[in-house]
Protein backbone atom coordinates (compact mmCIF):
# COMPACT_ATOMS: atom_id res chain seq x y z
CA UNK A 1 0.00 0.00 0.00
CA UNK A 2 2.81 2.22 0.63
CA UNK A 3 4.21 2.05 -3.06
CA UNK A 4 0.82 2.81 -4.49
CA UNK A 5 0.13 5.74 -2.65
CA UNK A 6 3.50 6.61 -3.17
CA UNK A 7 3.35 6.10 -7.37
CA UNK A 8 0.10 8.17 -6.70
CA UNK A 9 1.56 10.97 -4.42
CA UNK A 10 4.19 11.54 -6.70
CA UNK A 11 2.45 10.97 -10.65
CA UNK A 12 -0.09 13.78 -9.37
CA UNK A 13 1.94 16.60 -10.38
CA UNK A 14 3.74 14.65 -13.01
CA UNK A 15 1.79 16.56 -15.98
CA UNK A 16 2.21 19.90 -14.67
CA UNK A 17 5.66 19.64 -13.67
CA UNK A 18 7.22 17.98 -17.17
CA UNK A 19 6.31 21.15 -19.02
CA UNK A 20 7.89 23.48 -16.30
CA UNK A 21 10.73 21.73 -16.33
CA UNK A 22 10.91 21.88 -20.34
CA UNK A 23 10.75 25.62 -19.84
CA UNK A 24 13.60 25.93 -17.16
CA UNK A 25 15.70 24.81 -19.70
CA UNK A 26 14.54 27.03 -22.37
CA UNK A 27 14.80 30.15 -19.96
CA UNK A 28 18.17 28.30 -19.13
CA UNK A 29 18.96 28.53 -22.98
CA UNK A 30 17.59 32.26 -23.86
CA UNK A 31 18.93 33.76 -21.23
CA UNK A 32 23.12 31.85 -21.58
CA UNK A 33 22.22 33.03 -25.30
CA UNK A 34 21.64 36.44 -24.04
CA UNK A 35 24.43 36.77 -21.97
CA UNK A 36 26.78 35.78 -24.83
CA UNK A 37 24.84 38.47 -27.67
CA UNK A 38 25.31 40.90 -25.02
CA UNK A 39 28.99 40.41 -24.21
CA UNK A 40 29.33 40.06 -28.24
CA UNK A 41 27.84 43.47 -28.47
CA UNK A 42 28.91 45.62 -26.12
CA UNK A 43 29.44 48.63 -28.60
CA UNK A 44 25.76 48.86 -29.04
CA UNK A 45 24.64 49.85 -25.60
CA UNK A 46 21.08 49.69 -26.55
CA UNK A 47 21.22 46.48 -28.02
CA UNK A 48 23.74 45.50 -25.10
CA UNK A 49 21.62 46.25 -22.69
CA UNK A 50 18.55 45.03 -23.81
CA UNK A 51 20.16 41.31 -23.53
CA UNK A 52 21.55 41.98 -20.78
CA UNK A 53 18.17 42.08 -19.49
CA UNK A 54 16.75 39.52 -21.01
CA UNK A 55 19.23 37.29 -19.37
CA UNK A 56 18.94 39.12 -15.75
CA UNK A 57 15.08 38.27 -15.84
CA UNK A 58 16.29 34.66 -17.44
CA UNK A 59 17.89 33.89 -13.98
CA UNK A 60 14.74 35.44 -11.74
CA UNK A 61 12.68 33.54 -13.93
CA UNK A 62 14.58 30.24 -12.96
CA UNK A 63 14.47 31.01 -9.39
CA UNK A 64 10.52 31.68 -9.66
CA UNK A 65 10.09 28.35 -11.67
CA UNK A 66 11.84 26.59 -9.11
CA UNK A 67 10.36 27.43 -6.01
CA UNK A 68 6.52 27.65 -8.35
CA UNK A 69 7.18 23.69 -9.14
CA UNK A 70 7.98 23.13 -5.14
CA UNK A 71 4.71 25.20 -4.46
CA UNK A 72 3.07 22.85 -7.27
CA UNK A 73 4.38 19.52 -5.35
CA UNK A 74 2.92 20.99 -2.02
CA UNK A 75 -0.44 21.82 -3.91
CA UNK A 76 -0.54 18.22 -4.89
CA UNK A 77 -0.36 17.18 -1.46
CA UNK A 78 -2.52 19.54 0.02
CA UNK A 79 -5.38 18.80 -2.48
CA UNK A 80 -5.18 15.10 -1.90
CA UNK A 81 -5.25 15.46 2.02
CA UNK A 82 -7.39 19.14 2.73
CA UNK A 83 -9.67 19.70 0.26
CA UNK A 84 -12.60 16.93 -0.87
CA UNK A 85 -10.78 14.14 -2.30
CA UNK A 86 -9.38 13.60 1.36
CA UNK A 87 -12.60 12.31 1.42
CA UNK A 88 -10.95 9.45 -1.51
CA UNK A 89 -7.78 9.58 0.71
CA UNK A 90 -8.57 8.97 3.48
CA UNK A 91 -11.15 5.79 2.74
CA UNK A 92 -8.00 4.38 1.00
CA UNK A 93 -7.64 0.96 2.92
CA UNK A 94 -3.80 2.36 4.32
CA UNK A 95 -2.74 3.43 7.99
CA UNK A 96 -1.83 7.11 8.39
CA UNK A 97 1.75 5.61 8.87
CA UNK A 98 1.66 4.98 5.39
CA UNK A 99 -0.46 7.59 4.04
CA UNK A 100 2.43 10.11 5.83
CA UNK A 101 5.16 7.99 4.88
CA UNK A 102 4.52 7.51 1.32
CA UNK A 103 3.44 11.38 0.56
CA UNK A 104 6.10 12.95 2.51
CA UNK A 105 8.75 10.79 0.65
CA UNK A 106 7.14 11.78 -2.78
CA UNK A 107 7.52 15.86 -1.55
CA UNK A 108 11.05 14.98 -0.67
CA UNK A 109 11.75 13.04 -4.30
CA UNK A 110 9.99 15.85 -6.17
CA UNK A 111 12.25 18.04 -4.31
CA UNK A 112 15.53 16.50 -5.38
CA UNK A 113 14.24 16.52 -8.54
CA UNK A 114 13.51 19.91 -8.82
CA UNK A 115 16.88 20.77 -6.98
CA UNK A 116 18.87 18.43 -9.66
CA UNK A 117 16.79 20.22 -12.35
CA UNK A 118 17.36 23.36 -10.82
CA UNK A 119 21.21 22.87 -11.16
CA UNK A 120 21.30 21.54 -14.26
CA UNK A 121 19.45 24.57 -15.97
CA UNK A 122 21.91 26.75 -14.46
CA UNK A 123 25.05 24.54 -15.78
CA UNK A 124 23.43 24.93 -19.65
CA UNK A 125 22.60 28.52 -18.89
CA UNK A 126 26.73 28.95 -17.93
CA UNK A 127 27.11 26.50 -20.91
CA UNK A 128 25.38 29.20 -23.36
CA UNK A 129 26.81 32.19 -21.65
CA UNK A 130 29.70 31.09 -23.41
CA UNK A 131 31.76 31.70 -20.03
CA UNK A 132 33.76 28.88 -17.97
CA UNK A 133 31.44 27.86 -15.04
CA UNK A 134 32.49 28.66 -11.62
CA UNK A 135 32.72 25.24 -11.29
CA UNK A 136 34.99 25.02 -12.82
CA UNK A 137 36.61 27.83 -11.72
CA UNK A 138 36.63 26.99 -8.15
CA UNK A 139 36.99 23.31 -7.99
CA UNK A 140 40.76 23.15 -8.57
CA UNK A 141 41.61 26.08 -5.99
CA UNK A 142 40.16 24.16 -3.19
CA UNK A 143 42.62 22.01 -1.31
CA UNK A 144 41.18 19.62 1.07
CA UNK A 145 42.49 17.60 4.06
CA UNK A 146 40.81 15.09 5.89
CA UNK A 147 40.00 18.17 8.42
CA UNK A 148 38.13 19.59 5.83
CA UNK A 149 36.90 17.22 4.33
CA UNK A 150 34.93 16.27 7.15
CA UNK A 151 33.86 19.36 8.10
CA UNK A 152 32.39 18.98 3.97
CA UNK A 153 30.71 16.14 5.04
CA UNK A 154 29.15 17.30 8.10
CA UNK A 155 28.07 20.50 6.58
CA UNK A 156 26.31 18.18 3.50
CA UNK A 157 24.83 16.65 6.53
CA UNK A 158 23.07 19.44 8.03
CA UNK A 159 22.49 21.08 5.11
CA UNK A 160 20.35 17.18 4.17
CA UNK A 161 19.02 17.49 7.97
CA UNK A 162 17.81 21.02 7.91
CA UNK A 163 16.07 20.69 4.05
CA UNK A 164 14.07 17.68 5.40
CA UNK A 165 13.15 19.36 8.36
CA UNK A 166 11.38 22.39 6.54
CA UNK A 167 9.67 19.95 3.98
CA UNK A 168 8.41 18.36 7.10
CA UNK A 169 7.16 22.03 8.31
CA UNK A 170 5.69 22.10 5.53
CA UNK A 171 3.92 19.00 5.70
CA UNK A 172 2.73 19.90 8.89
CA UNK A 173 1.60 23.86 7.63
CA UNK A 174 -0.62 21.82 5.37
CA UNK A 175 -2.22 19.52 8.08
CA UNK A 176 -2.90 21.87 10.59
CA UNK A 177 -4.07 24.41 7.88
CA UNK A 178 -6.58 21.32 7.28
CA UNK A 179 -7.44 21.76 10.43
CA UNK A 180 -7.62 25.53 10.30
CA UNK A 181 -9.70 25.95 7.15
CA UNK A 182 -12.06 23.01 7.46
CA UNK A 183 -14.89 25.17 9.04
CA UNK A 184 -14.27 28.53 6.70
CA UNK A 185 -13.43 26.59 3.40
CA UNK A 186 -11.58 29.51 2.19
CA UNK A 187 -9.98 29.72 -1.41
CA UNK A 188 -6.95 31.15 0.63
CA UNK A 189 -5.86 27.63 2.07
CA UNK A 190 -3.52 27.07 -0.37
CA UNK A 191 -1.76 29.82 -0.12
CA UNK A 192 -2.07 29.73 3.72
CA UNK A 193 -0.27 26.31 3.32
CA UNK A 194 2.72 27.57 1.97
CA UNK A 195 2.94 30.50 3.46
CA UNK A 196 2.93 28.46 6.81
CA UNK A 197 5.51 26.18 6.05
CA UNK A 198 7.58 28.94 4.48
CA UNK A 199 7.31 31.01 7.40
CA UNK A 200 8.18 28.49 9.69
CA UNK A 201 11.46 27.76 8.00
CA UNK A 202 12.37 31.12 7.52
CA UNK A 203 11.76 31.94 10.74
CA UNK A 204 14.11 28.90 11.90
CA UNK A 205 16.58 30.08 9.82
CA UNK A 206 16.53 33.43 11.44
CA UNK A 207 17.07 32.43 14.74
CA UNK A 208 19.50 30.17 14.03
CA UNK A 209 21.52 32.51 12.19
CA UNK A 210 20.77 35.22 14.87
CA UNK A 211 21.81 33.11 18.09
CA UNK A 212 25.22 32.00 16.32
CA UNK A 213 26.16 35.64 15.01
CA UNK A 214 24.85 36.51 18.44
CA UNK A 215 26.98 34.12 20.60
CA UNK A 216 30.11 34.52 18.15
CA UNK A 217 29.98 38.36 18.49
CA UNK A 218 29.99 37.74 22.44
CA UNK A 219 33.24 38.07 23.96
CA UNK A 220 34.47 34.97 25.69
CA UNK A 221 31.78 33.17 23.52
CA UNK A 222 32.25 29.10 24.31
CA UNK A 223 31.31 29.22 20.43
CA UNK A 224 34.23 30.76 19.37
CA UNK A 225 36.48 28.37 21.30
CA UNK A 226 34.29 25.86 20.54
CA UNK A 227 34.89 23.43 17.29
CA UNK A 228 33.38 23.74 14.13
CA UNK A 229 31.99 20.24 14.48
CA UNK A 230 29.88 21.11 17.75
CA UNK A 231 28.34 23.56 15.84
CA UNK A 232 27.45 21.93 13.28
CA UNK A 233 26.26 19.09 15.38
CA UNK A 234 24.20 21.40 17.30
CA UNK A 235 22.62 22.99 14.31
CA UNK A 236 22.14 19.41 12.76
CA UNK A 237 20.76 17.77 15.96
CA UNK A 238 18.20 20.82 16.78
CA UNK A 239 17.30 20.60 13.24
CA UNK A 240 16.49 16.69 12.96
CA UNK A 241 14.58 17.10 16.37
CA UNK A 242 12.44 19.93 14.88
CA UNK A 243 11.73 18.06 11.93
CA UNK A 244 10.98 14.95 13.92
CA UNK A 245 8.60 16.85 16.54
CA UNK A 246 6.86 18.08 13.06
CA UNK A 247 6.57 14.72 11.69
CA UNK A 248 5.21 13.39 14.58
CA UNK A 249 2.88 15.60 14.98
CA UNK A 250 1.77 15.44 11.56
CA UNK A 251 1.53 11.99 12.04
CA UNK A 252 -1.08 12.83 14.77
CA UNK A 253 -2.90 14.73 13.32
CA UNK A 254 -3.40 12.50 10.40
CA UNK A 255 -4.43 9.61 12.63
CA UNK A 256 -6.32 10.33 15.81
CA UNK A 257 -7.28 14.25 15.37
CA UNK A 258 -8.31 13.05 12.03
CA UNK A 259 -11.98 15.42 11.17
CA UNK A 260 -13.48 15.83 7.80
CA UNK A 261 -16.49 17.83 8.94
CA UNK B 1 -20.50 -14.77 12.27
CA UNK B 2 -19.54 -10.82 12.89
CA UNK B 3 -22.67 -9.13 12.35
CA UNK B 4 -22.27 -6.18 9.40
CA UNK B 5 -21.95 -3.48 11.50
CA UNK B 6 -22.16 -3.35 15.51
CA UNK B 7 -21.91 0.05 16.98
CA UNK B 8 -21.84 0.49 21.09
CA UNK B 9 -22.46 3.76 22.97
CA UNK B 10 -20.91 5.60 19.61
CA UNK B 11 -20.41 9.13 20.67
CA UNK B 12 -19.42 12.46 18.18
CA UNK B 13 -18.80 15.85 19.76
CA UNK B 14 -18.03 18.43 17.52
CA UNK B 15 -16.81 21.09 19.87
CA UNK B 16 -19.44 21.23 22.39
CA UNK B 17 -21.93 19.88 19.97
CA UNK B 18 -23.11 16.53 20.00
CA UNK B 19 -23.64 15.30 16.89
CA UNK B 20 -23.89 11.34 17.36
CA UNK B 21 -25.49 10.50 21.16
CA UNK B 22 -24.84 7.41 22.82
CA UNK B 23 -26.01 5.07 19.70
CA UNK B 24 -26.04 1.49 19.97
CA UNK B 25 -27.00 -0.52 16.98
CA UNK B 26 -26.36 -4.10 15.25
CA UNK B 27 -27.03 -4.63 11.50
CA UNK B 28 -26.92 -7.74 10.20
CA UNK B 29 -25.74 -8.79 6.60
CA UNK B 30 -27.36 -8.57 3.11
CA UNK B 31 -29.82 -5.89 4.49
CA UNK B 32 -31.13 -2.28 2.23
CA UNK B 33 -31.44 -0.03 5.14
CA UNK B 34 -32.61 3.51 4.52
CA UNK B 35 -30.78 5.95 7.37
CA UNK B 36 -33.45 8.07 7.34
CA UNK B 37 -33.75 11.38 9.12
CA UNK B 38 -34.20 15.67 8.15
CA UNK B 39 -31.08 17.79 7.10
CA UNK B 40 -28.20 17.85 9.82
CA UNK B 41 -29.87 15.11 11.79
CA UNK B 42 -26.36 13.39 12.20
CA UNK B 43 -26.59 10.84 9.06
CA UNK B 44 -23.56 11.98 7.33
CA UNK B 45 -21.47 12.18 10.95
CA UNK B 46 -22.63 8.22 11.21
CA UNK B 47 -21.28 7.04 8.03
CA UNK B 48 -18.17 9.31 8.34
CA UNK B 49 -17.61 7.64 11.72
CA UNK B 50 -18.02 4.18 9.99
CA UNK B 51 -15.50 5.24 7.24
CA UNK B 52 -13.02 6.29 9.27
CA UNK B 53 -13.13 9.89 7.87
CA UNK B 54 -13.75 10.92 12.06
CA UNK B 55 -13.06 10.38 15.35
CA UNK B 56 -15.28 9.22 17.97
CA UNK B 57 -15.70 7.76 21.14
CA UNK B 58 -17.36 4.15 21.98
CA UNK B 59 -16.71 1.11 19.59
CA UNK B 60 -17.55 0.11 15.82
CA UNK B 61 -17.04 -3.17 14.72
CA UNK B 62 -17.42 -3.75 11.12
CA UNK B 63 -18.24 -7.46 10.11
CA UNK B 64 -15.90 -8.01 14.07
CA UNK B 65 -12.97 -5.44 12.61
CA UNK B 66 -12.53 -2.10 14.27
CA UNK B 67 -12.14 0.74 12.77
CA UNK B 68 -9.24 1.79 9.98
CA UNK B 69 -7.26 -0.09 7.64
CA UNK B 70 -8.69 -3.12 7.63
CA UNK B 71 -11.94 -2.72 7.68
CA UNK B 72 -11.44 0.04 4.77
CA UNK B 73 -10.95 -2.84 2.55
CA UNK B 74 -14.81 -3.93 3.19
CA UNK B 75 -16.45 -0.71 3.29
CA UNK B 76 -17.34 1.43 0.45
CA UNK B 77 -18.10 5.25 0.65
CA UNK B 78 -20.03 7.60 -1.20
CA UNK B 79 -19.82 10.38 0.23
CA UNK B 80 -22.37 13.18 -0.68
CA UNK B 81 -19.84 15.24 -2.84
CA UNK B 82 -17.59 14.60 -5.66
CA UNK B 83 -14.41 13.24 -4.06
CA UNK B 84 -12.81 12.71 -7.25
CA UNK B 85 -9.62 14.22 -8.94
CA UNK B 86 -11.90 16.01 -11.39
CA UNK B 87 -8.36 15.89 -13.92
CA UNK B 88 -8.89 12.23 -14.26
CA UNK B 89 -10.86 10.43 -17.28
CA UNK B 90 -13.31 8.27 -16.03
CA UNK B 91 -11.06 4.76 -17.07
CA UNK B 92 -8.59 6.85 -15.01
CA UNK B 93 -10.76 6.38 -11.91
CA UNK B 94 -11.49 2.64 -12.30
CA UNK B 95 -7.64 2.17 -12.38
CA UNK B 96 -7.13 3.69 -9.40
CA UNK B 97 -10.02 2.21 -7.67
CA UNK B 98 -8.62 -1.28 -9.15
CA UNK B 99 -5.02 -0.63 -7.52
CA UNK B 100 -6.37 0.06 -4.08
CA UNK B 101 -9.18 -2.06 -3.43
CA UNK B 102 -8.71 -6.03 -3.93
CA UNK B 103 -12.62 -6.28 -4.18
CA UNK B 104 -13.36 -3.35 -7.27
CA UNK B 105 -14.96 -5.66 -10.49
CA UNK B 106 -13.54 -3.61 -13.56
CA UNK B 107 -16.10 -5.69 -16.03
CA UNK B 108 -18.77 -4.47 -13.46
CA UNK B 109 -17.97 -1.32 -13.66
CA UNK B 110 -17.56 -0.67 -17.19
CA UNK B 111 -20.86 -2.52 -17.85
CA UNK B 112 -22.71 0.07 -15.78
CA UNK B 113 -20.68 2.53 -17.44
CA UNK B 114 -21.77 1.10 -20.61
CA UNK B 115 -25.39 1.47 -19.48
CA UNK B 116 -24.69 5.81 -18.58
CA UNK B 117 -23.25 5.98 -22.55
CA UNK B 118 -20.23 7.82 -20.86
CA UNK B 119 -17.22 7.92 -22.59
CA UNK B 120 -14.39 6.14 -20.85
CA UNK B 121 -11.94 8.51 -21.44
CA UNK B 122 -13.76 11.36 -20.71
CA UNK B 123 -12.17 13.62 -18.21
CA UNK B 124 -14.45 14.27 -15.08
CA UNK B 125 -14.40 17.99 -15.29
CA UNK B 126 -16.12 18.19 -18.89
CA UNK B 127 -19.12 15.90 -17.19
CA UNK B 128 -22.49 17.75 -15.51
CA UNK B 129 -22.65 17.00 -12.13
CA UNK B 130 -24.80 14.35 -12.23
CA UNK B 131 -23.15 12.39 -14.39
CA UNK B 132 -20.05 12.96 -12.48
CA UNK B 133 -21.92 11.88 -9.25
CA UNK B 134 -23.20 9.07 -11.32
CA UNK B 135 -19.30 7.59 -12.25
CA UNK B 136 -18.87 8.05 -8.34
CA UNK B 137 -21.51 5.60 -7.45
CA UNK B 138 -20.57 3.38 -10.11
CA UNK B 139 -17.18 3.31 -8.77
CA UNK B 140 -18.15 2.77 -5.64
CA UNK B 141 -20.59 0.03 -6.27
CA UNK B 142 -18.47 -1.96 -8.43
CA UNK B 143 -16.46 -2.86 -5.14
CA UNK B 144 -17.39 -6.21 -3.76
CA UNK B 145 -17.49 -4.80 -0.50
CA UNK B 146 -19.25 -6.02 2.69
CA UNK B 147 -20.80 -2.84 3.78
CA UNK B 148 -21.96 0.09 1.62
CA UNK B 149 -22.83 3.46 2.71
CA UNK B 150 -24.05 5.58 0.54
CA UNK B 151 -24.59 9.14 1.83
CA UNK B 152 -27.73 10.66 0.02
CA UNK B 153 -27.10 9.47 -3.43
CA UNK B 154 -30.98 10.59 -5.15
CA UNK B 155 -30.42 14.12 -3.38
CA UNK B 156 -30.41 16.90 -6.46
CA UNK B 157 -30.18 14.27 -9.13
CA UNK B 158 -33.10 14.27 -11.65
CA UNK B 159 -36.25 11.35 -11.66
CA UNK B 160 -34.22 9.77 -14.71
CA UNK B 161 -30.96 9.93 -12.85
CA UNK B 162 -32.50 8.49 -9.67
CA UNK B 163 -33.62 5.50 -11.29
CA UNK B 164 -30.06 4.49 -12.85
CA UNK B 165 -28.44 4.98 -9.27
CA UNK B 166 -31.79 2.90 -7.42
CA UNK B 167 -31.31 0.28 -10.36
CA UNK B 168 -27.61 0.43 -9.43
CA UNK B 169 -27.71 -0.38 -6.20
CA UNK B 170 -30.63 -3.07 -6.51
CA UNK B 171 -28.09 -5.02 -8.63
CA UNK B 172 -25.46 -5.29 -6.56
CA UNK B 173 -22.90 -7.73 -6.81
CA UNK B 174 -22.37 -9.20 -3.90
CA UNK B 175 -25.69 -10.61 -2.14
CA UNK B 176 -24.42 -11.19 1.15
CA UNK B 177 -23.87 -7.36 1.43
CA UNK B 178 -25.20 -4.78 3.49
CA UNK B 179 -26.53 -1.53 2.11
CA UNK B 180 -27.22 1.95 4.17
CA UNK B 181 -28.63 4.43 2.22
CA UNK B 182 -28.94 7.85 3.70
CA UNK B 183 -31.37 10.35 2.44
CA UNK B 184 -34.70 12.07 3.36
CA UNK B 185 -36.16 11.19 -0.20
CA UNK B 186 -37.76 8.65 1.52
CA UNK B 187 -40.61 7.62 -1.40
CA UNK B 188 -37.82 7.26 -3.96
CA UNK B 189 -36.41 4.33 -2.16
CA UNK B 190 -38.77 2.84 -0.32
CA UNK B 191 -39.83 0.26 -2.25
CA UNK B 192 -35.75 -1.04 -2.23
CA UNK B 193 -35.04 -0.81 1.18
CA UNK B 194 -35.53 -3.77 4.05
CA UNK B 195 -35.35 -2.23 6.98
CA UNK B 196 -35.19 1.90 8.37
CA UNK B 197 -33.10 3.48 10.86
CA UNK B 198 -34.72 7.09 12.16
CA UNK B 199 -32.12 9.54 13.02
CA UNK B 200 -32.64 13.41 14.80
CA UNK B 201 -30.52 15.00 16.68
CA UNK B 202 -27.73 12.92 17.48
CA UNK B 203 -30.38 10.44 18.83
CA UNK B 204 -31.80 6.97 16.71
CA UNK B 205 -35.31 7.01 17.25
CA UNK B 206 -36.02 3.68 15.39
CA UNK B 207 -34.68 1.01 13.70
CA UNK B 208 -37.27 -1.88 12.38
CA UNK B 209 -38.72 -3.96 9.66
CA UNK B 210 -40.19 -2.30 6.47
CA UNK B 211 -41.79 -5.33 5.93
CA UNK B 212 -43.62 -4.96 9.16
CA UNK B 213 -44.57 -0.98 8.54
CA UNK B 214 -45.97 -2.03 5.21
CA UNK B 215 -48.41 -5.02 7.28
CA UNK B 216 -49.66 -2.21 8.87
CA UNK B 217 -51.20 -0.66 6.40
CA UNK B 218 -48.69 2.25 5.73
CA UNK B 219 -45.19 3.21 4.82
CA UNK B 220 -42.28 4.44 5.78
CA UNK B 221 -42.47 8.21 4.77
CA UNK B 222 -46.24 8.19 6.39
CA UNK B 223 -44.07 6.81 9.85
CA UNK B 224 -41.52 9.10 9.16
CA UNK B 225 -43.63 12.33 8.90
CA UNK B 226 -45.71 10.99 12.18
CA UNK B 227 -41.92 10.93 13.85
CA UNK B 228 -40.63 13.85 12.87
CA UNK B 229 -43.45 16.24 12.84
CA UNK B 230 -42.73 17.03 16.75
CA UNK B 231 -39.16 18.00 15.92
Amino acid sequence: MFLKIYKHSFLAPLKTLVPLFIANFALAILGGISVRIANTIEDNVSLATFFGTIAGLSSVGLTGLAFGEFVLVISAFKKAVATDEAYLTYTLPATAGQQLGARTLSIATWYVIISVVSIIATVTYSAFSGEPSFIVDVSPSIELNPEATWIIIEVVIMAIVMVASILLHVIFGVLLSQKLSTKTKTKSANAMTVIIGFAEGFVLLIVFITLVVGLLATENSAVLNASPHVIIWTITVTFGMLGGLCYYLSYKMMSRWLNLA
Amino acid sequence: MASALEIKNLNKRYGNYLALDNVNITINGGKIIGLLGPNGSGKSTFFKCIAGLLTYEGQILVHGVPVGAESKKIVSFLPERTYLDLNMKVSEVFDFFFEFYEDFDMDRAYELLATLGVDKNAKLKTLSKGTKEKVQLIAVMARKAGVYLLDEPIGGVDPAAREFIIHTILTRVNEGATIIISTHLIRDIEEILDEYIFINGSKFLSYGSVKDVHDQGKTVDEVFREVFRCF
